[in-house]
């Protein structure tokens, strides 16, 4: 969890600043940062030597800034570096499998990949391998920005599920709790109503305990039969759900576009909820559109598969639309819930296996 | 003796059968036949083992199918009295007449097998594996034939040389035996024994062997479908199920897998420098997805892949770890990027899934090419010809928690712990894979075999191990101790003398007054007990608590008046010495205490018969440690999955290790014991409605609520009438068969049949032959499940 992780560099004891050789003794607080040339210096050194713009590293006298300097994430400086050049790298490589025909050649790419970093890395002819990369950006431009805005929404989707799922859990454990609870109740209430019973009752206490052991046996059996579903498939779907209207609302951008779309349906316009997949050529992929015309009859979604045509060329209006619009108005549907829904199959078909 | 059940003779060692033992037989030959599982629990002590081999060894002699045997045990100890018992069985065969080849044989570790002159004197497993493997690897033996002076081992060459089948003559082996054969044609019996099991009808071996993903992939790849899986002493099969697929990483364990790293890459180095062809045809046949071709000599191979065969991925090696340089800084990345994990200060827990987003977010390591990495591993450090495996034991172990987290999602956690103990200020960080899901491993031996029985003396309440293995079983059942006399007591001491009731509740435990009448209870029954007493404390730290405590009351000096004290420790070899000087301090004079814990070595698969164990004390009950991050996320995740509830399961588990415990008292019907249960708790109906029936059974409603006092006078009573004289005589009918008892049961139950042969009929005419078996069937499960109600 990103957010949890919190670096404590205390543990490195063996660190000294190279640069004005406190070491962690000396400044318990030192904190050791790392410049785009890979050499370590302590903050107080950064703040000494930068003070006045760009300088020279001390070690390696490359020209350095200020900001350039960030923390060290890693022990190993090469791997440190290795990271950084693999983020440059992931930017414009960031072709998947599905761009691909066989497995083989995805294989094959993913190694050209690994070759051209490694080959940076390592510093071997730095200067063709950094063409390559350049002429590799520049063929697939476009490409890359789909699949940028690709990952974009699948650890939106990534988040959102996690944080579903970790509202369900916690819903899930508090219906057990209250359970539970529930239970001790029922159980002290029958305890008073017992003594209360032996108090007042005229019967011999052997036959109203009798007659209560068998009240209660028959409980605890209609527990074991009856709560189990209960908690396993309602709360867990409806929470889902609700969960979702929830994300859906709380999602800012797409929920401005949800209220151009309501704003629109009057223009009776094509208006695709991702425009981002609209009008792009792509040799296999998803399109996800919400048709606003039709869209209130029931939130209908049409993944569709596109090669050089436009998404509106291959609609296809389903059989009955007109009479589900009535369906569905009876049946109290709002437009909003209806484009809700469209989003999250939208984002759910960017999980569907490749074409 | 010999007699039939339905129409297989069943031939049983023994002149005389016990009841529960015939049952047991019954209900296996319906499970076999109706080739589904099973989950038998039988009191311990009355001869589970043989009622099992017997009857399975006669039904695989007796059907066409020659259905294979494999019995798995938990220790060594118990492997051996398998086999022992299994050689017995054979015998008596022969001796009847019968003219059947049986191979029959077990298997355990090459530490216990090695003849080898220097690698048998090593101690530990793991070196002996790895100096096994540097003696017998393809490459070595290579070089050796090419006449390179390479050490290689005789024993190994020798098997090589000839056929395993022609070297072994159809019996049973012993650990020993095989080990005394492979002295004798100088062959190497640990290698003999692993090729001899695709052959052998019956296969005697540890549980990791089957559960290990690790091990299993390995050794019992081959075996065929329809043989006979059968768990003994099973009682704690789900923890070992979780421990086959769980992994801690420690900082000393990155530190040597980074070592590890730099060495594989040097290795490459100069084996490119050499111009080797080997790297360069890995990566060839890599390129054309054939590493099956590279992995096809398994035998060697002691890296295995830590994930279960269902899950691994039969496809090519992703493209960015194929080269061997590649791979390497791959692993350097992974290793660092769990360094920088081990370095938080704040216990956290997380889902595999979102361990793998953090980790591609931070060093941009994709799942797929995780998944290889145990698989890749093995790989190049076969194409490296590394030797010294053992050197690379934990960049396995990394390689392995890659491939893991990258394979499960769903039943696993990953829980970081800054620190050891609550306590402790210096920081020992340690990163636990945890897997919380018991039927994860179990899973694809209840799916490749048809038949798997569980069974143990304690495996109450029965439904729960269905329940956590996910599995469904078609028989089970937990049998009732016929005895002539009652030979053991279970009785609940709830209070002490002084009427303050005793509990080892948290709030309550070191109550000077609590603590007080626990020490009471040990002087006063050692006062009365003769030979040796046995105490079994919740965990150790109580213990030595306790014990301090006792020695400031003065309880110690008292209760040394009467007997001798020893105390279990957490070493071993400490264990084993106080173990021996307890049994020769019974053999002798006054006999002894011994001070163990639920959970320890003592309390699992060390028997207490007859005079070393006259009573046994439970102290509390050995709740788990419910702290633990680990166990409260197994928990959440028993809830949620299987509907288990928290109290309930770890009820469970406390008594079925109190009532494992408390069975070491009781080996066979004419041995006696007191089982003291000493907790106010244990008075509950809930506490004891999950002790085995066995037990239960025994439990009066006069010996639940007893005083310290009032405990003795019945113990006192006991003892007395104990130590009468038994005759065998007495026992013939009620406790023990004859041939003429099981005729006559027989008998009576085909009268019974016949009467419900009746209705089959009945139901045939009406209803037509296959709805008709339908029916009955549900009569007859029916009936069993009334019975275990």
């Amino acid at each position: 969890m990103a957010a949890t992780m919190t670096m404590n560099t205390s543990l490195l004891d063996d660190d000294v600043c190279p640069v004005c050789q406190t070491d962690r003794y000396l400044n318990p607080q030192m904190k050791l940062k790392v410049g785009p040339c890979f050499h370590k210096m302590c903050e107080n050194c950064i703040e000494r030597l930068f003070a006045h713009g760009p300088a020279p590293c001390p070690t390696c006298r490359q020209t350095l800034r200020k900001a350039t300097f960030s923390e060290q994430t890693f022990e190993d400086l090469s791997v440190e570096k290795e990271v950084r050049i693999r983020k440059q790298m992931s930017s414009r490589f960031n072709k998947r499998r599905e761009d691909f025909k066989t497995l083989k050649d995805y294989n094959d790419y993913l190694e050209t990949v690994e070759d051209l970093t490694f080959k940076l890395v390592n510093e071997i002819d730095v200067e063709t391998t950094k063409q390559a990369i350049d002429r590799f950006a520049a063929e697939n431009r476009e490409l890359i920005k789909i699949n940028a805005d690709r990952l974009l929404n699948e650890s939106r989707m990534a988040t959102h599920r996690q944080e579903m799922l970790r509202k369900e859990r916690q819903q899930q454990r508090e219906a057990y709790l209250k359970e539970l609870e529930a239970e001790q109740l029922a159980k002290s209430e029958d305890r008073k109503s017992l003594i209360q019973e032996l108090a007042t009752s005229d019967k011999s206490a052997k036959t109203i305990l009798a007659a209560r052991q068998a009240i209660s046996l028959k409980k605890t059996s209609m527990r074991k039969t009856e709560v189990k579903p209960i908690t396993a498939s309602s709360v867990g779907s409806t929470s889902m759900f609700s969960d979702s209207y929830r994300w859906m609302q709380q999602n800012e951008d797409l929920d401005r576009r949800q209220q151009e779309e309501e704003e629109d349906q009057a223009n009776d316009n094509f208006d695709p909820v991702q425009s981002l997949y609209m009008d792009v050529e792509l040799g296999v992929g998803y399109v996800n559109s919400v048709n606003n015309n039709k869209a209130h009859a029931g939130g209908l979604v049409y993944p569709l598969l596109t090669s050089s045509i436009g998404v509106k060329d291959l609609y296809v209006e389903p059989l009955g639309v007109g009479n589900l619009s009535q369906v569905a108005k009876a049946g109290g549907y709002r437009n909003a819930f209806g484009y809700e829904r469209a989003i999250e199959d939208a984002h759910t078909a960017l999980y569907l296996p490749g074409l | 003796m010999l007699f039939h059940i339905d129409d297989l003779p069943v031939y049983f060692p023994y002149d005389r059968i016990y009841p529960e033992q015939y049952a047991y037989m019954c209900s296996l030959k319906q499970t076999l036949d109706a080739q589904g599982h099973g989950v038998l629990e039988m009191p311990s002590g009355t001869g589970k083992t043989v009622s099992l081999l017997s009857l399975i060894v006669s039904y695989q002699q007796h059907y066409p199918e020659k259905r294979k045997l494999i019995y798995c045990s938990r220790t060594v100890p118990e492997i051996e009295k398998a086999l022992a018992e299994l050689k017995r069985l054979v015998e008596y065969r022969k001796s009847c007449g019968l003219n059947e080849t049986i191979l029959g044989l077990g298997l355990t570790s090459r530490r216990n097998l090695c003849l080898h002159p220097s690698v048998s004197k090593e101690k530990k497993g793991k070196v002996v594996d790895a100096r096994c493997h540097n003696l017998t690897a393809p490459w070595v033996r290579e070089a050796a034939q090419a006449g390179q002076d390479i050490e290689t081992c005789s024993f190994y060459e020798e098997l090589e040389r000839g056929d395993v089948r022609e070297l072994v003559p159809d019996a049973i082996y012993t650990l020993d035996d095989i080990k005394e054969l492979g002295k004798a044609k100088k062959t190497c019996p640990y290698y003999m024994a692993r090729r001899l099991l695709s052959h052998a009808n019956v296969i005697i071996y540890s549980y990791h062997y089957m559960l290990d993903p690790k091990i299993a992939d390995l050794i019992s790849k081959e075996l065929s479908k329809d043989s006979i899986v059968v768990f003994d002493e099973a009682h704690n099969i789900d923890n070992v199920c979780i421990d086959s697929l769980s992994l801690d990483i420690m900082r000393p364990t990155l530190e040597a897998s980074s070592k590890s790293i730099a060495q594989l890459s040097e290795r490459i180095e100069t084996m490119k420098q050499q111009g080797s062809e080997k790297l360069k045809n890995e990566y060839e046949k890599l390129v054309q997805g054939l590493q099956d071709t590279l992995a096809a000599r398994d035998e060697e191979s002691i890296m295995a892949n830590p994930a279960l065969p269902d899950d691994l991925l039969h496809e090519a090696v992703p493209g960015n770890i194929r080269k061997a340089e590649h791979f390497v800084a791959f692993l350097k990345r992974f290793n660092e990027y769990l360094k920088t994990r081990l370095r938080v200060l704040n216990v956290t827990a997380e889902t595999p899934s979102s361990f793998l987003r953090h980790l591609k977010e931070i060093t941009f390591i994709e799942r797929k090419p995780l998944q290889f990495c145990a698989e890749r591993l093995s790989l190049l450090t076969r194409t490296l010809e590394l030797n010294n495996l053992d050197d690379l034991a934990s960049l396995q172990r990394v390689a392995a928690l890659a491939t893991l987290v990258a394979t499960y999602d769903k039943g696993f956690m990953l829980v970081l712990e800054p620190y050891e103990s609550e306590n402790a200020t210096v920081p020992n960080p340690i990163l636990r894979f945890a897997c919380l899901d018991a039927s994860i491993a179990i899973k694809p031996v209840f799916e490749r075999f048809s038949s798997v029985i569980i069974t143990s003396g304690t495996l109450s309440p029965l439904d729960m191990y269905p329940k956590i293995l996910d599995f469904k079983a078609t028989v089970q059942e937990s049998y009732p101790m016929t005895l002539t006399r009652n030979c053991f007591l279970p009785m609940v001491i709830t209070r002490g003398s002084d009427q303050v009731a005793i509990s080892s509740k948290f709030e309550v435990r070191n109550d000077p007054a609590v603590v007080r009448n626990f020490g009471n209870i040990l002087i006063e029954f050692g006062k009365i007990v003769p030979d040796g007493i046995v105490a079994f404390f919740p965990s150790y730290l109580y213990m030595e608590s306790i014990i301090a405590m006792w020695h400031e009351m003065g309880i110690l000096t008292e209760a040394w008046k009467t007997k001798l004290i020893f105390v279990e420790t957490p070493d071993s070899a400490e264990t084993s010495i106080a173990l021996d000087n307890y049994r020769r301090a019974c053999e002798n004079g006054r006999g002894a205490i011994l001070l163990a814990v639920a959970r320890g070595k003592v309390s699992e698969g060390i028997d207490f018969d007859h005079h070393y164990g006259r009573a046994v004390v439970m102290f509390g009950i050995p709740y788990q440690y419910t702290e633990s991050r680990i166990l409260k996320a197994r928990l959440e995740f028993l809830r949620d999955e299987h509907r288990v509830r928290e109290n309930d399961f770890l009820t469970f588990d406390a008594l079925r290790h109190a009532a494992q415990c408390l069975g070491r008292v009781l080996r066979g019907k004419t041995d006696y014991g007191l089982m003291v249960f000493a907790d106010r708790r244990y008075a509950r109906q809930d506490k004891r409605s999950k002790l085995p029936k066995w037990i239960n059974q025994y439990i009066t409603d006069t010996s639940v609520n007893l005083s310290t006092d009032m405990g003795i006078a019945i113990a006192k009573k006991f003892l007395r009438s104990m130590a009468q004289p038994l005759e065998t005589q007495a026992q013939l009918g009620v406790s023990l068969w004859t041939l003429d008892d099981v005729l006559a049961r027989q008998k009576a139950q085909k009268e019974k049949l016949e009467r419900v042969g009746g209705v089959h009929q009945q139901l045939q005419q009406q209803y037509g032959a296959v709805e008709a078996q339908r029916m009955m069937q549900a009569r007859a499960s029916g009936d069993v499940y009334m019975e275990v109600d």
